[in-house]
């Protein structure tokens, strides 16, 4: 279920740019960006542009040294097919504009996708040889999409991707750092700086783990299928509402007569399910590599446990328990561990924990512990039930 | 979007890339038919090699591998002994850059050869252009950077379809795979091309190069110019061979020969049409000494021309001051005809474009550069004489005085002639009759030789013994004008008379398209002047039948053209027309003439200009006179007539008129995105989100403006109405937060 995360259109041809970009445009600060240019902006020679520009210095030194107006004549042909490169370099970018997407989901490990959609919306020039810089905050060095065929004129569309594993969990940034070109003769690279960029949450690698009763302490279920656990089965019961209960299980007519706001309660709710509480006091955790462990960990665990429908509730350190009903709720479970840091959280006060404990509902509370130097165990009931 | 033009693939981009490769070869290979160098093998193997790589593209990898390795040692070797061998370094490198060419036609190139190949290419053509001045050049250089821009692109979308990269030193084998795109099919190539063409796209590109073209000549003229006097350039590097009738030494025959060649010799611009003779008479190279196969510059005579070690640009003569009216010539001498320039007699100054080293005589009027010209050489001259006599004061004292004339020039000295020689050439004499003045005896002369002898190109000196002119004024068979000029200077010198033999041009055609005056080495002859004692001048005879009438100066009026000289017509003229032009306007370009052009400029840009306000005051002064006439019933009549007319004009483009413009605008839209109807009533629509909250614009207006924006273009009621009535509608809310009850408006048809 992948997820696109655009972002604005970005470019020459981007409907947000200032349809008169050169209004306020003075000498001064034409002059200025040429010897100044903004971040990123760059126009250097290449090796033929090299070659040109030498040849055109060693004709013009000729031609003055001879009043030769053959040579003038050939060195006005240089200059005229400078500018001329000049402006088809301009033309072919104009009315060019990007976004960036990043396909979810985004895990360390896993192959994700960067993809680039070029539109051009010049009415009749076609749009050839453009590249793209883009990196991320994990590869720094990033890559370069080219763009090998031609971007037609009249709304043409084209689409680059960038596959890349991500290596560290938490917000990755993705950005695109520059387009190029060495349209239309390769005389300059024309480089234009871009600060399109799209930060997305990395969660933490899937890892293998031994199971020791996580998994078998499950009643599976024959036939049925729920992507809501709490919706399905017969109803079973009243009870308060808690927070993340939808609203639509909602019992107005008890709620109104017992004045606090009541919900339905079906028998699926009543299985016996596992709740993951999630403590990161960096007491207990002194190992950056095995609170990283833990993350993958948690995240595998509570991954496969919803998945088997027994996931109920989670928390994290001194947080309520949220429960987990949707994939949405899963996915903003797993943003919050890909974002977790491990000494930046204070140790919380004891009666946090007690109040968070005592707040957990289900008998299978999960907790995890350190075992040995690198190795992380789940509990239940301090028993082991799984270990990674 | 236009999806139906298919994409050029990498293999459609490397065929492109061979065939521009193999174009830009070809045009550098012709370079050198205008050059005179001796490569001609190596021009028939590029050609050939061309030619195998269009027929069957995967030849190059016969070469084995080690031959690449061999081939740079080779081509260094090559040229190092061509260097040592010919002594000449401009031919060799020809020779060389041939070599190189040949080489990278016959590889798979990469992007660096592929630059490589451009550079070689680029300068044969410079070469060939500075070498020669040629018109030619232009077409050359133009259809160059065509092929080169074309190249250029190929390569850059090549490399783009490859991943962009742009080091083009992408592997250090010297043999490169054997590309896929030799297995595709030219035809398969033009289909393809045919197919991914859009007409559009080429008119633009035709226009973007026609574009480059001017702007390359606007650059041309306004490029600034200034002289840093260093006249050393390739073009000295190279030997012309000069046609021999016009050295110091001609042989009889020789001038007739260049004769027989109809090109172009010489082209003349005159300030004054009016100045140039109708028989001109071009002197070129004055020679003294006979002997029996011709007549050459004698060693004194070639002392007597001085040196010019500084390089001036100008030689002024010291003649009569130069006056206003006289008339300015400049001269575009082609290359290979002589390193003596033409000229019609005595003149006050000469300039050159460039310095020049020289040798001049002032009494001999000739005037010789150090080497053969290698290419079009332009020169101006101020106060030239165009008579058929030119004074020489210098010479008359000497022979007053005995001294025999310039130092040790003797224009009476004769080869020993046998005893039966002397006495025919006696006897010829007296036939002519001895007759002092020179003035007097050279008509005779001339009539002896025209009354024995007819004039025909093919003309042979009769067999026998004795001195070779001596024969032919005893037999009666034809000649040319060597056999007659000849004979005159040998009859007179023996007669008494100084006499000396001259070349160069008689005549020429006035082309009327470039209004200049061409001389063809058709037009090359040879003459004789005869001094004369009484009037210290040499006086010009041509015996040749049909020449010059001789003592004609002293009617100067028969001088002049009066018009009547003999046009040229034809295809041939305008060409040379347009050479005319090429000599005058972009070879002879200098910093003058760009001040000139600047004068010129604003010269025209002043008298349009005041030629615009005049027009205005005068419009502006008719009207007021107009206003203050009489206003009486025919002019009020007339006045609302006009009124009416424009008012029905201005009710008939509100009412149909823009509405149908805008119909057949939307009609023919390229897409829905540039349909003129939608995208107007799109911006209203954006202009209605700007009105303040709670204002009352009209719902009817707003539903029709969404109709136009999306709805379909048959249910349209009116465009222009629409748009016109949103305008109104903006302007009465924008204004006015309160919300009224909007008027009811007639809502659109659906």
């Amino acid at each position: 279920m992948p997820t696109g995360l655009s972002t604005a259109w970005d470019g020459p041809g981007a409907k947000n740019r200032r349809r008169r970009p050169w209004a306020g445009l003075t000498w001064q600060k034409l002059l200025w960006s040429l010897l100044y240019p903004s971040r990123g902006h760059r126009t250097v020679p290449t090796v033929s542009g090299l070659i040109l520009i030498s040849l055109a210095m060693g004709i013009g030194t000729a031609a003055y040294n001879t009043a030769n107006n053959i040579l003038f004549i050939t060195l006005a042909l240089l200059l005229a097919c400078l500018i001329l490169s000049g402006l088809l370099s301009w033309l072919n970018l104009a009315r060019v504009s990007w976004r960036l997407e990043a396909v979810a989901p985004w895990r360390v490990g896993t192959s994700s996708e960067v993809g680039l959609e070029l539109r051009n919306a010049k009415r009749l020039l076609p749009t050839y040889g453009l590249w793209f810089n883009v990196a991320s905050t994990s590869h720094r060095e990033g890559t370069r999409l080219a763009l090998r065929d031609r971007l037609d004129a009249l709304g043409g569309t084209a689409r680059l991707s960038w596959v890349f594993q991500p290596v560290r969990r938490g917000r990755e940034t993705i950005e695109l750092t520059a387009v190029g070109s060495l349209f239309p003769f390769g005389f300059l690279r024309k480089v234009m700086g871009s600060e399109l960029r799209r930060t997305v949450i990395v969660w933490p690698a899937p890892i293998a783990y031994r199971r020791q009763g996580v998994t078998t302490a499950t009643h599976p279920r024959t036939g049925e299928r729920v992507a809501l656990v709490g919706q399905s089965g017969d109803l079973f019961a009243l009870r308060p509402y808690a927070q993340g209960d939808s609203h639509r299980l909602i019992h107005w007519k008890a709620s109104a007569r017992l004045r606090k706001m009541m919900v339905r309660q079906f028998s699926s709710e009543s299985q016996d399910g596992y709740s993951i509480w999630l403590q990161t006091d960096p007491g207990r955790w002194t190992s950056p590599a095995q609170f990283e462990r833990l993350c993958s960990f948690v995240v595998t665990l509570a991954e496969d446990l919803f998945r088997a429908d027994r996931l109920g509730t989670v928390a994290i350190n001194h947080e309520p328990p949220r429960p987990i009903r949707r994939v949405r709720d899963l996915e903003a479970f797993f943003d919050q561990v890909a974002l977790l840091e491990n000494a930046a959280h204070a140790t919380p006060p004891r009666a946090h924990h007690e109040l968070s404990k005592a707040r957990m509902p289900g008998r299978n509370l999960l907790t995890f512990a350190p075992d040995g130097p690198h190795a992380v165990i789940a509990l239940i009931d301090g028993h082991v039930a799984a270990s990674a | 979007m236009d999806t139906s033009r298919p994409q050029l693939n990498a293999d459609d981009l490397g065929q492109i890339k061979c065939l521009c490769g193999a174009a830009l070869a070809l045009l550098a290979s012709w370079t050198v038919v205008f050059m005179e160098v001796s490569a001609w093998s190596l021009v028939l193997a590029v050609n050939l090699a061309v030619i195998a790589i269009l027929i069957r593209p995967r030849w190059p990898a016969l070469i084995p591998r080690w031959g690449h390795g061999m081939v740079f040692p080779a081509i260094v070797i090559i040229f190092g002994y061509d260097l040592y061998a010919s002594g000449e370094p401009l031919a060799s490198l020809v020779r060389l850059d041939l070599m190189l060419i040949l080489y990278r036609v016959s590889t798979f190139r990469r992007r660096r050869d592929d630059l490589q190949l451009i550079v070689l290419c680029l300068f044969m053509i410079v070469v060939a252009g500075v070498l020669t001045v040629s018109l030619a050049f232009t077409l050359q250089i133009v259809v160059f950077t065509g092929f080169a821009l074309a190249f250029l692109l190929a390569v850059t979308l090549s490399d783009a379809a490859a991943g962009g990269s742009d080091s083009g030193a992408a592997g250090k084998s010297r043999a490169p795979a054997i590309p896929a795109w030799t297995r595709a099919r030219w035809r398969d190539l033009a289909r393809r091309l045919r197919a991914a063409t859009d007409w559009r796209l080429v008119v633009f590109g035709g226009g973007l190069f026609t574009a480059v073209v001017v702007l390359s000549g606007l650059l041309f003229l306004a490029i600034p110019r200034f002289e840093l006097n260093n006249n050393l350039f390739i073009d000295k590097l190279i030997n012309r061979s000069v046609r021999t009738g016009f050295s110091e030494r001609v042989q009889f025959g020789e001038v007739t020969d260049i004769a027989q060649d109809n090109g172009l010799a010489l082209q003349i611009d005159v300030s004054d049409r009016d100045a140039m003779p109708r028989d001109p008479y071009w002197r070129m190279v004055v020679l003294d000494d006979y002997t029996d196969t011709g007549f050459a510059m004698s060693p004194s005579l070639k002392v007597a021309l001085n040196p010019v070690n500084t390089p001036p640009r100008t030689r002024e003569n010291g003649i009569a001051p130069f006056r206003r009216d006289q008339a300015s010539w400049t001269f575009f001498f082609e290359s290979g005809v002589s390193r003596y320039l033409p000229l019609l007699g005595n003149y006050y100054a000469l300039n050159f474009t460039e310095p020049q080293q020289f040798v001049f005589n002032p009494r001999l009027q000739v005037i010789a550069l150090q080497t053969e010209p290698a290419k079009m050489f332009a020169y101006q001259v101020y106060g030239m004489e165009t008579g058929d006599t030119l004074r020489d004061a210098s010479f008359a004292l000497a022979r007053r005085d005995g001294t025999g004339g310039e130092g040790k020039v003797d224009f009476l000295r004769l080869p020993e002639f046998s005893p039966p020689d002397r006495a025919r050439l006696t006897r010829f004499v007296d036939e002519i009759g001895r007759a002092p003045p020179a003035r007097d005896f050279v008509p005779r002369a001339m009539a002896w030789l025209q009354r024995k002898h007819a004039y025909s190109l093919q003309s042979e000196l009769p067999p026998g013994d004795g001195d070779p002119l001596v024969r032919w004024m005893s037999a009666e068979g034809p000649g040319h004008c060597e056999f007659f000029a000849g004979s005159l200077v040998v009859l007179a010198r023996f007669a008494g008379y100084p006499a000396r033999l001259v070349t160069g041009f008689r005549g020429g055609a006035w082309n009327g398209y470039s209004g200049s005056f061409a001389v063809r080495n058709a037009n090359a002859h040879a003459w004789c002047e005869i001094f004369d004692d009484a009037s210290a001048a040499w006086l010009r005879a041509d015996p040749t039948p049909g020449g010059g009438a001789f003592g004609r100066d002293a009617d100067r009026d028969q001088l002049r053209n009066q018009g009547l000289l003999p046009p040229e017509t034809g295809w041939q003229a305008r060409v040379e027309s347009l050479r005319v032009f090429w000599y005058r306007r972009i070879v002879n370009f200098d910093q003058d003439t760009q001040v000139e052009l600047i004068d010129a400029t604003k010269s025209v840009l002043k008298t349009q200009s005041a030629r615009a306000i005049r027009w205005v005051d005068r419009r502006i002064a008719r009207l007021r006179a107009w206003l203050q006439s009489p206003w009486g019933g025919t002019r009020w009549l007339n006045l609302l007539a006009v009124a009416a007319g424009l008012t029905v004009v201005f009710w008939g483009w509100r009412t149909a008129g823009k509405s149908w413009w805008l119909r057949w605008r939307s009609a023919h839209a390229i897409s829905p995105d540039h349909d003129p109807v939608r995208r107007q009533a799109g911006r209203w629509l954006q202009r209605l989100k700007r009105l303040p909250p709670g204002h009352a614009f009209p719902a009817t207006t707003r539903d029709a403006l969404l109709r136009l924006r999306y709805g379909d273009r048959e249910s349209w009621s009116d465009p222009a109405a629409t748009l016109r009535r949103a305008k109104a509608d903006f302007r009465t809310h924008r204004r006015s937060p309160v919300a009224e009850a909007s008027p009811a408006r007639p809502t659109s048809p659906s």
